[in-house]
């Protein structure tokens, strides 16, 4: 006997699966929307976030401006600035141009990465930037607010001198100044140098020194990786000789060293240039060779041996009597207050339409 | 031979009936349910998609508004003059200029020609004939208080070479007014030249919808769609409402005071859906507000 149930066909299975496929593709479909809802909310954070870093890069690298010896750039050169690493897998990448002798193009791509170090997202703003102008520096040699005692072997001179140790300065000499000039203590020679005030000045030292006597003398030193000079080092205040012997790499470095205590010290010598700042009295122990312009809100003294300052000294102290001492040269030099000035210059975003969106 | 096949019976003919017409209905109704969750989902993707882009497309297009001025100290106007990039600042309509690049001068400018080095063009797009230009003028290098922007009109756009020999992109440009004579001569080598064309951005209605539309003013372009559907105005609703904040955050009336710009958004989806757990079918709609600090603006 033939078992009829075999032969029969139903259509439960088929109606269940048809049906499992309609489910199923709706399902998907609505699961691949979504996805792609996601991913698409994902690229919006990462491109936002890419952006967040783009932005920072050109931030901080017009903040750190003095730190990163960028006025040494010629017209039309580029500075490639290493990467850094922000929140998260953030990472900005910055890089300088200098347009001509005040502005600069700041570039900075801002990228936001995965695990596996790939890119999911790269935005790239830049600033046109231009240096803040410091002024020719003051009109004297020795420029003071209170009485000052000079040493009978002291030097200062006036006469504008295109001479630094070991070799000449390479511009045209100016007038001859005065080598001292008493002024007020609330005269505007100590507060503004251009068209920037101390405190703005002291806000972009590279180099920030607490009250302290320094007993390790600064000297221009050159990074180990690299044969460039080493900005990073706080006694590095760059190479104010001009002879064979002296740190090629440190020539085109000016520093702004803030000594933001009531006394510095310098009892060891040492040499530097570029503009320093102290808030307090200022106390030179000999052997110090430094070109450029040296300003204290306090008073100076000078003593010792062999100390030479080419450009000019403020001390707009008005208690108290200032002393320079010993085998002393101060000599006044417009072109080493020039290339000071302009070398310890910082950048600043232009007045008006300094950003820029680089697609 | 007699058969001995037996049909079904009534009873089991009915129960089958019912029983299949049960799990059809059931599954119907859950491809329904599916089918009307699975549309809400993709109008619902489409419609965060859609203010989202209104969100990042008008920022960046508004981002790099500013303004410029002419100082009197820079000897080229007697009365300082301030040149917004806002021209017109309603809730519903903007128009403006709409930065397309930066290049740098390679050669000293005259009064009829900017030419950019090319390979510091950087922007969305090339400049082109209709499009203006500011550029900046240093005057003093010893100060950046008598900075100034001058505007121009790009009359036409072609090669040309640097100093140094490399390819540069020549503008041919006309200056309004006396500053046309007196801003070359106090450029600078390698300064900065901005061009745009004036866009505006609008809430209009088209083929019984609400979109935000731009076109080209410089251009004389016609309005386009950018983005929507938009919900429709109607009391107390807008589909797109712009607000221009001053630098405390209170509304700007005039366009130097403005420093940022709100907008908010209200998207619908390009049909009607049914919701989960709802019957009736409705057109969803879903709001973004969000604002733009104007990256420009005089400091």
């Amino acid at each position: 006997m033939t078992d009829r149930r075999t032969g029969e066909r139903g259509m439960a299975l088929a109606l269940a699966i048809f049906a499992l496929v309609v489910v199923g593709a709706l399902v998907a479909a609505a699961f691949v929307a979504g996805h792609i809802e996601q991913r698409t909310g994902r690229g919006t954070l990462y491109a936002a976030q890419a952006a967040d870093a783009a932005e920072a890069g050109a931030a901080q690298t017009i903040a750190d401006w003095g730190a990163l010896g960028l006025n040494s750039l010629a017209p039309g050169a580029t500075a490639a600035l290493p990467q850094v690493t922000v929140a998260g897998r953030s990472a900005f990448k910055p890089a300088v141009t200098r347009l001509n002798d005040q502005l600069f193009l700041v570039q900075s791509l801002g990228t936001r990465g995965n695990a596996g170090g790939g890119t999911l997202a790269r935005r790239t703003v830049a600033i046109v930037a231009r240096l803040a102008s410091l002024g020719g520096g003051p009109e004297a040699a020795l420029t003071v607010a209170a009485p000052v005692d000079v040493g009978s072997q002291v030097v200062i001179s006036g006469t504008d001198s295109l001479s630094m140790r070991g070799g000449a300065l390479d511009c045209a000499p100016g007038h001859e100044r005065p080598a001292l000039l008493k002024v007020g203590a609330s005269s505007t020679a100590f507060a503004m140098f251009g068209e920037v005030s101390f405190d703005e000045l002291k806000a972009h030292a590279g180099i920030v020194l607490p009250d302290t006597t320094l007993n390790s003398a600064p000297h221009p030193t050159v990074a180990a990786t690299r044969q460039t000079c080493d900005g990073a080092d706080p006694s590095n205040w760059g190479e104010p000789r001009r002879s064979a012997m002296s740190v090629e790499a440190c020539k085109r470095y000016f520093p702004i060293v803030y000594a933001r205590g009531p006394r510095l010290t310098i009892a060891a010598g040492g040499r530097g240039q570029g503009v320093l700042l102290v808030e307090g009295d200022l106390d030179i122990s000999g052997d110090f060779d430094f070109t450029g312009l040296i300003v204290s809100r306090g008073g100076i003294r000078m003593s010792g041996s062999r100390t030479r300052v080419t450009g000019a000294i403020m001390a707009a102290g008005a208690d108290g009597r200032n002393v320079v001492a010993g085998t002393t040269t101060i000599q006044y030099s417009s072109c080493a207050l020039k290339e000071a000035l302009s070398g310890a210059a910082f950048a600043e975003p232009l007045g008006q339409r300094s950003w820029v969106q680089v697609y | 031979m007699t058969s001995r096949r037996r049909g079904f019976t009534l009873v089991e003919m009915l129960v089958a009936l019912v029983l299949v017409t049960a799990v059809v209905g059931v599954t119907y109704a859950l491809l329904v349910q599916n089918q009307r969750v699975s549309r809400a989902q993709i109008e619902h993707a489409g419609l965060q998609d859609n203010v989202r882009t209104g969100a990042l497309v008008v920022a960046n297009e508004l981002r790099e508004i500013g303004y410029d001025s002419i100082p009197v100290s820079s000897g080229l106007a007697v009365s300082p003059s301030v040149s917004p990039d806002l021209l017109v600042m309603l809730s519903g309509r903007l128009e403006y200029k709409a930065m397309r690049g930066i290049g740098f001068t390679c050669t000293a400018p005259t009064a009829s020609e900017l030419r950019l080095q090319r390979t510091t063009v950087l922007g969305a797009r090339q400049p082109q004939a209709g499009d203006s230009v500011t550029a900046h003028v240093e005057s003093d290098s010893a100060t950046a208080t008598d900075d100034a922007w001058v505007h121009a009109v790009i009359t036409s756009v072609g090669n040309g070479v640097c100093a140094g020999g490399s390819p540069a992109v020549s503008l041919q440009v006309a200056y309004s007014g006396a500053v046309g004579a007196l801003a070359p001569a106090k450029m600078s080598v390698g300064g900065p030249v901005r061009y745009f064309e004036v866009m505006e951005l609008r809430y209009y209605k088209s083929g019984g919808k609400s979109w935000l539309g731009s076109r080209s003013v410089s251009a004389g372009g016609v309005i386009e769609p950018m983005l929507g559907p938009l919900a429709d105005s109607t009391a107390g609703v807008r589909g797109l409402t712009f607000t221009y904040l001053d630098r405390n955050g209170a509304p700007a009336v005039l366009p130097n005071d403005v420093r940022e710009i709100a907008w908010t958004l209200k998207g619908v989806t390009g049909g009607a859906v049914r919701n989960a757990g709802t019957a009736a079918l409705a057109v969803d709609s879903l709001a973004l507000s969000t604002s733009v600090a104007l990256r420009n603006t005089l400091r």
